[in-house]
């Protein structure tokens, strides 16, 4: 035997949870070798109808769309018994067991599986295909293809998705999941978003779901960070939503486990579209689209601006006389920078712009009998709303499908995507952000340059007085520009051994390359040091790229069992290679604001950078899912996980050759009540099915060579020298996430009602964290798998039909709810970031906001001696507070306002999300809306902790006119103050607000013209609005944001591009 | 039917076959980084071995302002501005908290770390033969003598510390850590001795000539980059009480280039030698005799550019035995100009007591004070004097946008003074007295004098009486030439001149005049009663001992030795008040109100060492 069950642990505590993954894979391999040997007996094992008694079945099909009975649909039984529905929808035939299930299927309507009847007629109501049923197929690797037999937690969507356009597949889950919560990162085209399948499970590492597209791992992981501030490489936006047939969430541990050490975070699978039928078909969308600049942000005007200017000066080291003597507070029109000063400029108005967008998408689909082909073409010009920003995105996708011999079929997949992208920067980048500048430039300044006698010259002004860039320099003048490309090309071939077995192997290359490049000019942008330079321009150009092979090699059996007993099984083995590289320079100070390109920067300021990162995976899986009496159900999946990121001591691992692999195996049981004897005749209920399932699944994201011992370069002046990188760390071993989930399934009123809940418990153990060093290894500290945190949470998915008459309403609704909890942790970690403090303790849920509670402004010296509260300043001595400072709550009553005195003040995981969705047709009008929410979340207003602060020479908002100013003077906005040196606009509970929102998210209306069906299929005209409303106490321009997929980086408000309103109007025309 | 099965047997081995065969190859899941350097890769031949070496001084330059802080701002001449953190604060009231960054030793260990992993690899390399004998020799001392410094520079801050010479090979060594035991700082010293004195490489020079280590780089060369070992060996024997193996060890610094053909590096090299040329002059000077303000007080030449030039110009060169240089243009730079300087933080600068002990001197010339303070420190606003010896650069001022220069630690006056503290305590004040004050030959002369007082040795007695030895006039014993204290100044430029002929003495190349101490006795020359000789030499060591931590402060302060030249004579002496003492001075003369109370604290020595925080 080559197995070798590694397990330094002297402690049985876990042997059968140890022992549980070797009974799984001795099951599949049993379940496979009983096949293989079974054979000679399989001719006896048909259906042995003639033996034993055969009972009577009669009933009939009925359309749910008018109630009317349906002609020719097939009810099948076994592979032997087949009937046609007659004019009546009537059927009658015979079977051979109590358990039977009859399969009633229909051209364009789901296909159910339905238990027979033999008291009394059976009524079937069947469903069009894009109705919500438990009766639909799933194409994933797992086992039956149908939600219903399986055990674990998986949902489903087909697409029609030619509605909606700037989106990508990461936000367009949005609302649509229960479980699954997505928050659009910002506005910016393609940017996309952070998807979390019942929350994070990790906290260092990668917790966004695994995609699969079209049967291969579609790396979605961002591996280098964009050159602009504030932007990422979305590679989810290679794939047009318009391409995608159907989507697949699966949740749990049974349905994911063989994806092994990357499943941790759920599985996302995605089919795009093949051709189903051999006649040509030709489908064209034409649509333009109109992008709305957001509402303002109340800031002051030049004339309070002035004021609080002059106020906050009075502060700093300024003299009254030299404050007196600054341009702006020079009156005199003869003056010559007088019309420099004197203007009232609506900053945001100049940066944030409405736009137009354009896309157009042609797809073609046909073949014949021995090859099918699915084409599409898409162009999309889609804009954001800072000005000046746009993405022009190609995508084309080549889908084959092959019948070579009556055995062997093939299958292509191939697909290419090429953007690029006008950005600017966002985000935490206060010198170059034009989002931000526009907040706090000074209004009574003009965006051009205005000669002594007012008159306007074409060129954009420079930076002002304080040194503050001119947003429309960075708008018009600089560059950040990014192309970006992604090719995946798949092919799949699929041999079928014999009745019962089948071989596929499906080898796929993916090649992603974005090239980056930026100019930051210098007229008009502060100037800054770095790397002890003055730095006046900025120039960037960036390469990263990204190559994987993968191959699947996967055997696959089903076998009918006899007396209604059903086994499938896959055994499989994956690799994958993966490489990626990134690769920058940057440089400064180029001679003019003409030459842009890196060359042109002073050769003593260049900087080159980057990272080679490459990995390789290998696993080996399998499943089996047995199907008894076609009530009880029972699946068991197990992934074998190899790693070059695996360290070689890796503990609890299976050694194979010296090499650790992880074993994940799931275990799932699930039974479907409603084909009980005792409530298949029900009239009420359809469906009631119950799951459970538990197992393991694992997340390999733990660094390429984090468990290597490694010599890392380390300059004396400019020769290179080595030093150690750290401790090794060869026990490195991914994260391991124990998952139980437990769920029911219901439909009611011949499916006018489904309903699923799942309650769930993720376990995250040997959860990477950083482990306190000590003074004597020099290390401060170190990653080791030594934590564990919990997750328990609820997902309700309720949908049904409304209205079945001739007006159609469809309602559904998602919602997710979950709490987190650290459960070992070596030491409570604080992470600072835009100013924030996030904490993470034990016992507590991770990454809250740590702060201070502001209870108002003192009012009077009197009130503020009263209170003596005061900080310590550097030297240790006891600054007090005054009249006119925030009022911070003295937590433990040191009357000293530290660090000790921070509370929890909120934490950014929302307390319920999802999404409603309403969908109603009526002739040939169809509306769509869906809403989503979030509830009971908390978000870091830091934009607006810079526009309220009071603090230095930013504009600031309409609020700032409040400031308290006098003795007595009562107002919840404390004093200004130059450099707030006793912290009143600290990091406090002032700047937290409540991110809880309603959106109705997409709104959509089409009308479907009458056409003549000889020339033109169809021609659709719709429009569309995007965020069209928003329920929300949120300060800022929008509620929803995430700076990136980072745990501690939710939650902030770090002036991002807003998600705006948008309409889409359009045409499509099929052929 | 038997094709099928015959089909599916052959396709499942071959299934199960290939998944074996991909899943056995241990290689495939073999993946060495390409953006650092797999273990293997690593110590595989001589060029390896020099990146390491060069990768532990990278991290070692770093150090430069944490060694500054914990030996001078805890001792008596530099103290805090009032930009100052709490945590500077704290080093100079002594009241240190273990949450203290500058207190931790981390970045000591962290070297360590490095040190002890390149040790055992080089000495691996040797075995099998990837190093030649030689070269093991000096890249393994070279390391160990670094070591050995951080080791000391731990037990002179901590007290007790770990003292750990294993590399740390995986994580798990990580917290077995915190349960080595600490040494105390006695048992420390005798182990470093150990561990140190029988090196197979303790040359002055690191590398010899034509060593692969010797090279320029950022106009900077690496000849003196690498630790002055002898140094390391005569500090660790003069903690321990061991005065004639410090003498000894540092005789062989200064007389280092004693076989040079090259005669600027014979006569000048660590001879604390006179002007030697108008292109550069280390020497404290003044254009204008008796007149203060003519004094030349530039980085380019005079006293003051010893720590402004190059460390390729030659007077630099004889100079200074071991110097880190920075350079602007890679990490870290030179951490002094945050520190010291008024573009920067500006969070250190000269005590009030430094500033006072310069300008209570007086100098040879009658000007009432000492230069070197002057050339040490730059007052351009009154009251907010700058330490300008850290932040001096003769190529090109440094600044926040130029943070080159270098981090000067060992130099020659260093050396003359540690051996003069040596021989003073090994009995031989005399020769101590000589190179403290004007210099080998004004110090031993007996002979005749012109009557413009010039030495005139009428013999070839006379002229030998210029090499050093004991006892007086013609009753004396030329110490022989294996002795440390064996200095050969004789200077005729016809018959001979022996390597200390331009030796003057640190005082005297500091324009100051020779120490008038008790017991000294002096006659007139041989020849007319010219001149003036030593007659008689019996200065109490512990007066003579005073006066050479004096010459530290005055010669030597802002460079790092200050706190370790006053616990050791305190430690030596049994002495805490002698420590106590100027650290209060300096604070009572800062006005700072927890003087009394830090001289209290300093009185009980446990309170001499900063918390060790694991």
């Amino acid at each position: 035997m080559f197995l070798n069950y590694h397990n330094t642990n002297k402690m049985m505590r876990n042997s059968i949870k140890n022992r549980l993954p070797v009974c799984i894979f001795l099951f599949c391999m049993i379940v496979s070798t009983t096949c293989v040997f079974g054979q000679s007996g399989s001719k006896n094992s048909k259906r042995a109808t003639s033996t034993t008694t055969a009972f009577s079945v009669k009933g009939k099909v009925i359309d749910s769309r008018n109630g009317l009975p349906v002609t020719g649909a097939r009810i099948t039984y076994g592979k032997s018994v087949a009937k046609i529905t007659d004019t009546l929808g009537g059927f009658q035939l015979s079977v051979d067991s109590r358990d039977a299930v009859l399969e009633v299927s229909m051209d364009g309507y789901t296909t159910k599986t339905v238990p027979a009847w033999f008291h009394k007629s059976m009524t079937i109501v069947i469903y069009p295909s894009d109705y919500h049923s438990f009766y639909e197929k799933t194409n994933t690797v797992f086992g039956d293809n149908g939600i219903l037999k399986t055990a674990g937690a998986l949902e489903k969507k087909d697409l029609d998705a030619w509605e909606q356009n700037s989106e990508t597949l990461d936000s367009y889950l949005q609302g649509k999941f229960a479980g699954v919560s997505v928050v659009r990162k910002s506005g910016t085209p393609s940017i996309g978003a952070s998807v979390l399948i019942r929350n994070f499970n990790s906290l260092y590492t990668n917790n966004q779901p695994l995609y699969i597209v079209d049967g291969v791992v579609y790396n979605s992981e961002i591996h280098s960070s964009s050159i602009t501030s504030g932007h990422e490489n979305n590679p989810l936006q290679n794939i047009d939503i318009r391409d995608i047939q159907d989507i697949t969430i699966l949740k749990d541990a049974v349905s994911t486990a063989i994806y092994g050490a990357k499943a941790a975070n759920g599985v996302v699978v995605v089919n795009t579209n093949h051709a189903k039928e051999l006649a040509t078909r030709i489908d064209l969308q034409l649509s333009t689209g109109y992008n709305q600049a957001p509402k303002k942000m109340p800031m002051m005007d030049a004339y309070s601006y002035r004021s609080y200017l002059n106020d906050v000066l009075a502060t700093s080291s300024y003299s009254g006389d030299a404050i007196a003597a600054m341009p702006f507070n020079n009156d005199n029109p003869n003056y010559s920078g007088y019309h420099t000063y004197h203007n009232n400029t609506d900053w945001q108005k100049e940066v944030l712009k409405s736009s137009i967008d354009k896309n157009l998408f042609l797809r073609v689909m046909g073949g014949d009998n021995i090859a099918k082909y699915a084409l599409s073409v898409g162009y999309n010009n889609e804009k954001g709303i800072i000005d000046n920003t746009s993405q022009d995105k190609y995508t084309a996708r080549f889908n084959g499908d092959m019948r070579l011999t009556n055995r062997l079929t093939a299958q292509t997949n191939i697909s290419m995507g090429y953007g690029l992208q006008k950005l600017k920067d966002q985000g935490l980048a206060s010198i170059t952000n034009p989002i931000f500048l526009s907040l706090i430039k000074s209004p009574f300044l003009y965006m051009k340059e205005k000669a002594a006698d007012g008159s306007i010259s074409p060129n954009y002004a420079d930076a002002d007085y304080f040194g503050f860039s001119n947003p429309l320099q960075i708008l018009h003048n600089g560059l950040n520009n990014k192309k970006s490309y992604r090719f995946l090309g798949s092919v799949v071939f699929d041999y079928q051994l014999n009745n019962y077995f089948n071989l596929t192997n499906l080898t796929a290359v993916t090649y992603d390359k974005a090239q980056e490049d930026f100019f930051v000019p210098k007229k008009g942008v502060s100037k800054d040091t770095i790397n002890n330079m003055e730095v006046y321009s900025r120039l960037g150009a960036q390469v990263a790229r990204y190559y994987s092979i993968s191959n699947d090699l996967r055997l696959r059996f089903n076998k009918y069992l006899g007396n209604e007993n059903n086994l499938e099984a896959i055994g499989g083995f994956r690799y994958r290679k993966n490489d990626a590289e990134q690769d920058y320079a940057m440089g400064f100070n180029a001679a003019t604001d003409q030459l842009v390109s890196i060359g042109n920067a002073t050769a003593e300021s260049r900087v080159f950078g980057g990272h080679i990162g490459k990995w390789v995976n290998m696993t080996g899986y399998a499943l089996a899912n047995l199907t008894l009496r076609n009530k009880y159900i029972l699946n068991a999946s197990v992934g074998v996980d190899g790693s070059s990121r695996f360290g070689t001591l890796a503990e609890k691992s299976l050694k194979i050759a010296d090499r650790p692999y992880g074993v994940f195996p799931a275990v799932g049981f699930s039974w479907i009540m409603s084909n009980e004897n005792f409530l298949k005749e029900s009239d009420l209920i359809n469906v009631l099915k119950l799951r459970i399932n538990y197992g393991l699944v694992g997340n390999d994201d733990i660094g390429n060579y984090n468990a290597r011992k490694n010599y890392i370069s380390q300059n004396l002046l400019g020769v290179q020298g080595l030093v150690r990188e750290g401790a090794a760390n060869p026990y490195l071993k991914w994260e391991t996430v124990e998952k139980l989930n437990a769920g029911l399934d219901l439909a009611l009123f011949q499916e006018r009602l489904n309903l699923s809940v799942d309650a769930y418990q993720h376990h995250t153990k040997n959860m990477l964290v950083y482990n306190p060093g000590n003074s004597l290894s020099g290390i401060k500290n170190y990653l080791f798998n030594n934590g564990s945190m919990k997750n328990t949470g609820i997902d309700l998915n309720v949908s049904g039909r409304l209205i079945d008459r001739s007006i159609k309403w469809d309602a559904g609704l998602t919602l997710g709810t979950y709490s987190n909890k650290m459960t070992s942790l070596p030491e409570t970690v604080y992470i600072e970031y835009a100013g924030a403090t996030y904490i993470t303790q034990m016992n507590e849920a991770a990454n809250s906001f740590y702060g201070f509670k502001f209870a108002g402004v003192y009012s009077t010296q009197v009130e503020a001696d009263a209170a003596g509260l005061g900080i310590l300043d550097i030297a240790g001595n006891k600054l007090p507070f005054q009249a006119g400072d925030a009022k911070f709550i003295d937590k433990n009553g040191d009357e000293i306002i530290d660090n000790n005195d921070r509370y929890i003040l909120g934490s950014p995981i929302p307390e319920l999300f999802g999404g409603i969705n309403q969908s109603v047709a009526y002739k040939n009008w169809k509306l769509n809306a869906l809403f989503t929410y979030s509830y009971g979340n908390e978000v870091y207003n830091y934009t607006r902790s810079q526009l309220e602060a009071g603090d230095n020479f930013y504009n600031q908002t309409e609020l700032m006119r409040n400031r308290w100013k006098a003795d007595g003077q009562i107002t919840n906005v404390p004093r200004v103050s130059y450099g707030d040196p006793i912290g009143n606009s600290r990091f406090s509970d002032r700047w937290i607000e409540d991110g809880s929102y309603l959106r109705l998210r997409q709104l959509s209306l089409e009308y479907n013209i009458k056409v003549d069906k000889q020339i033109v299929k169809y021609i659709r005209v719709y429009g569309t609005a995007n965020n069209l409303f928003t329920l929300s106490k949120y300060l800022g321009y929008d509620p929803e944001f995430a700076a990136s997929t980072d745990v501690f980086k939710q939650g902030s408000d770090v002036t991002l591009e807003p998600i705006f309103k948008s309409y889409q109007f359009g045409i499509r025309i099929g052929l | 039917m038997k094709l099928f099965q015959f089909k599916i047997q052959y396709s499942l081995t071959a299934f199960l076959l290939g998944a074996l065969l991909l899943g056995s190859c241990k290689k495939t899941l073999e993946v060495l980084p390409e953006d650092k350097l797999d273990h293997t890769m690593v110590y595989n031949n001589l060029a390896d071995a020099d990146a390491v070496v060069l990768g532990i001084y990278g991290q070692f330059a770093a150090l430069g302002d944490r060694y500054i802080l914990l030996n001078e701002l805890r001792a008596d001449l530099v103290d805090v501005t009032i930009n100052a953190d709490p945590y500077l604060q704290q080093l100079s009231n002594h009241d240190v908290k273990e949450d203290n960054p500058y207190a931790d030793p981390t970045p000591f260990y962290k070297i360590i770390f490095n040190c002890n992993d390149a040790m055992k690899n080089f000495k691996i390399m040797a075995d099998k033969g990837k190093l030649s004998q030689a070269e093991f020799a000096q890249r393994y001392s070279d390391i160990a003598v670094l070591r050995a410094w951080l080791y000391l520079q731990l037990g002179i801050q901590y007290g007790a510390v770990p003292y750990i010479t294993e590399p740390i090979e995986t994580v798990k060594d990580i917290p077995l850590l915190n349960n080595t035991p600490k040494m105390s700082f006695d048992q420390l010293i005798d182990q470093l001795i150990t561990d140190t004195k029988d090196l197979p490489y303790l040359e002055y020079y690191a590398y010899p000539d034509g060593s692969s280590l010797n090279f320029t780089v950022d106009a900077s060369s690496t000849r003196k980059i690498f630790i002055t070992k002898p140094h390391v060996l005569g500090e660790l024997y003069l903690w321990k009480g061991d005065y004639y193996q410090a003498a000894y060890w540092y005789k062989r610094i200064l007389s280092a280039e004693d076989l040079n053909s090259n005669i600027g590096l014979l006569y000048n090299n660590n001879r604390m030698g006179w002007y030697d040329g108008a292109d550069a002059n280390i020497q404290v000077s003044f254009s204008r005799g008796q007149e203060g303000g003519s004094l030349i007080n530039s980085v380019t030449e005079g006293w003051r550019s010893i720590f402004a030039l190059p460390n390729t110009n030659r007077h630099w060169f004889t100079e200074w035995n071991w110097s880190i240089p920075y350079s602007n243009s890679y990490a870290p730079g030179n951490p002094f100009v945050d520190l010291v300087s008024k573009a920067g933080g500006y969070k250190i600068k000269p005590a009030q007591n430094a500033i006072d002990l310069w300008n209570s001197q007086t100098n040879i010339n009658g000007i009432p004070w000492d230069a070197r303070g002057r050339l040490s420190y730059q007052e351009t606003v009154p009251g907010q004097p700058v330490i300008s010896k850290l932040i001096d650069n003769s190529v090109a001022p440094l600044s926040l946008l130029n943070k080159a220069g270098q981090w000067n630690i060992y130099r020659a006056a260093t050396a003359h003074l540690r051996f003069a503290e040596a021989a003073n305590r090994d009995g031989q004040g005399r020769v101590a007295y000589a190179l403290l004050n004007n210099g080998i030959k004004t110090t031993f002369y007996y002979g005749a004098f012109t009557s413009g007082g010039t030495l005139a040795p009428a013999s070839f007695f006379e002229l030998e009486s210029e090499i050093t030895h004991q006892g007086f006039g013609s009753d004396r014993t030329t110490y022989p030439t294996s002795s440390p204290y064996y200095f050969d100044a004789r200077d005729n430029d016809k018959i001979v001149r022996g390597v200390w002929y331009r030796n003057i003495g640190v005082r005297g190349r500091a324009m100051m005049p020779a120490l008038d101490l008790p017991g000294i006795t002096y006659g007139t020359g041989t020849v007319n009663g010219y001149g003036r000789v030593m007659t008689g030499f019996d200065v109490d060591p512990v007066l003579l001992e005073d006066k050479i931590i004096e010459e530290d402060a005055l010669e030597m302060a802002f460079e790092g030795e200050r706190w370790s030249d006053l616990t050791r004579i305190a430690r030596r002496r049994n002495d805490n008040a002698f420590l106590a003492d100027k650290v209060y001075e300096k604070l009572l003369k800062a006005g700072n109100p927890k003087a009394g109370e830090v001289r209290a604290k300093l009185m009980n020595r446990d309170n001499w060492y900063l918390p060790f925080k694991l």
